[in-house]
């Protein structure tokens, strides 16, 4: 640790270095949002890398740039639904409306791990 | 004095009488049948004078329907009750009808407005939506229902506030059309709570002081530490529960909360304008609906407010309405400049020349 802070671990080299000592873990959360009573509830999944093909096949098979936006809807869900691995990550915002087909599958899947305890009464402030 | 849904066919031989005794009940007829042709639904009420003569009145009525979705997630389900027909037991289904029934109520008999679009718009209702679906919601054409988790939430129905909150959505959406993000999306929530509250309060005809205030009362179990979703009297002070939290909402705009979900908090911030309608109401005493209640109908039926109005802007319509109704110097237009004084919003004044230098 002595040497974290040295030029020389922010090169290609050091960087790919610490990339590789990294647990290779894919991580899938949902946040819930909205909702009459704008309560907001998160379900997380988490998987190694290497295991994660069933998690890793469901993530491919959304249509992650095309996600429809609903403006009519009043009190409906959001789902914010972010997908973390080593030197990736993915997010979409998908209306309750939307969540159809693979997103509904994937946040099925997330779901079903049990829900994690003590979740903010309050968003976190985005500024 | 009789009421009574008269159908079709005697309706049609009411229309077809020529005594002149009978005149009037026959044009009322006449327009009760138009009314029928144009899918608006009309209550014809029959009664006789102290001559025996027969008068006919024709009043503005609802049109409902509740549909099951059986526990699925396709709407609209199976009709299982309609207008005129008797209850059929299922509380939900009960529930929504009467709840549709008081909302209507509330803005015909009050503020003279004939369903949610002004012109008669049919009322419809999905119960029983998804598998212990932890919801209720406004699709753009009708409120749909869940019956809750069982273990936090019961069913949604049981809340008439509830229900009147869901259809304001629709009459935000035929009037105001307050974009459902932000600001003006804490006050298009903040116009539903106001509403659903008012048609409760209307229909168990409690003044201010008697009121609650609560929305969502009896929708949680007996599980959670909590009377309701939210309070306009009090907001953040709903529930407090191990597994819920505290209940989020600020009561003041020094308390907004900015965050990216829920479309930038309109469910948590809605508490600003909720609590300045209460001190509005509070201020006026009596009856919420009659002075403060209509002055926040004018506010979102009239010609200022604008789509993307923040609560600056929304505060000055509400002065605006209060003005034009009861005159810039009445007690009204005092009441809600306090009101929003207390919750910390200056109302936006007219546009000032820029300053020079």
């Amino acid at each position: 640790m002595g040497r974290s802070r040295d030029q020389a671990s922010f090169s290609p080299q050091a960087r790919e270095d610490r990339l590789i000592n990294m647990p290779a873990v894919l991580t899938i959360t949902v946040a819930r949002s909205g909702g009459f009573a704008g309560i907001t509830r998160r379900w997380s999944v988490s998987a190694a890398l290497d295991e994660a093909d069933e998690l890793i096949e469901l993530v491919d098979a959304c249509p992650w740039p095309r996600v429809a936006k609903d403006e009519v809807s009043r009190d409906r869900f959001v789902y914010v639904i972010t997908v973390r691995a080593p030197r990736k990550r993915r997010s979409a915002t998908v209306p309750e409306s939307a969540l159809t087909g693979p997103w509904k599958t994937l946040v099925n899947r997330v779901q079903e791990e049990p829900a994690e305890p003590a979740a903010p009464p309050t968003p976190p402030p985005s500024r | 004095m009789t009421h009574g849904i008269i159908p079709p066919y005697l309706l049609r031989r009411i229309s077809r009488l020529d005594d002149a005794k009978f005149a009037v009940a026959a044009h009322a007829a006449r327009v009760a049948l138009k009314h029928d042709r144009e899918f608006r639904s009309v209550r014809f009420d029959l009664s006789f004078d102290e001559n025996y003569d027969l008068v006919a009145t024709l009043v503005d009525a609802p049109d409902r329907t509740v549909s099951d979705a059986g526990s699925t997630e396709s709407l609209p389900g199976t009709v299982v009750r309609s207008e005129g027909d008797a209850p059929v037991g299922d509380a939900a289904v009960d529930e929504a009808y009467d709840g549709l029934g008081a909302t209507f109520a509330l803005y015909s008999e009050v503020y003279g407005r004939n369903s949610i679009d002004g012109a008669g718009l049919p009322l419809n209702a999905t119960v029983h939506y998804g598998d212990r679906y932890d919801n209720a919601f406004w699709d753009g054409e009708r409120m749909v229902f869940g019956d809750g988790d069982g273990e936090i939430f019961s069913r949604f129905t049981a809340s008439l506030s509830v229900i009147g909150h869901e259809l304001s959505h629709g009459v935000t959406q035929y009037s105001a059309s307050l974009v459902y993000r932000d600001q003006s999306g804490a006050l298009n929530e903040s116009v539903s709570d106001v509403f659903g509250a008012l048609v409760e309060q209307h229909s168990r005809n409690e003044s201010v002081g008697d009121a609650s205030w609560l929305i969502g009362e009896g929708i949680f179990t007996d599980e959670v530490e909590g009377s309701a979703l939210r309070s306009l009297k009090a907001p953040g002070t709903a529930y407090d529960d191990d597994i819920l939290g505290k209940d989020p909402q600020p009561a003041h705009f020094d308390d907004f909360v900015y965050t990216d979900e829920d479309g930038g908090g309109v469910h948590l911030n809605s508490g600003i304008p909720n609590r300045a309608f209460y001190l509005v109401a509070e201020a006026l005493g009596g009856n919420a609906w009659d002075r403060a209640g209509q002055i926040w109908y004018d506010t979102i039926t009239g010609p200022i407010l604008t789509a993307r109005a923040d609560f600056s802007a929304f505060a000055a319509a509400t002065l605006d309405a209060a003005g034009s109704r009861y005159g810039s110097r009445s007690a009204e237009v005092s009441a809600v400049r306090a009101g929003w004084a207390g919750v910390g919003i200056r109302p936006a004044s007219a546009p000032r020349p820029a300053k020079i230098g």
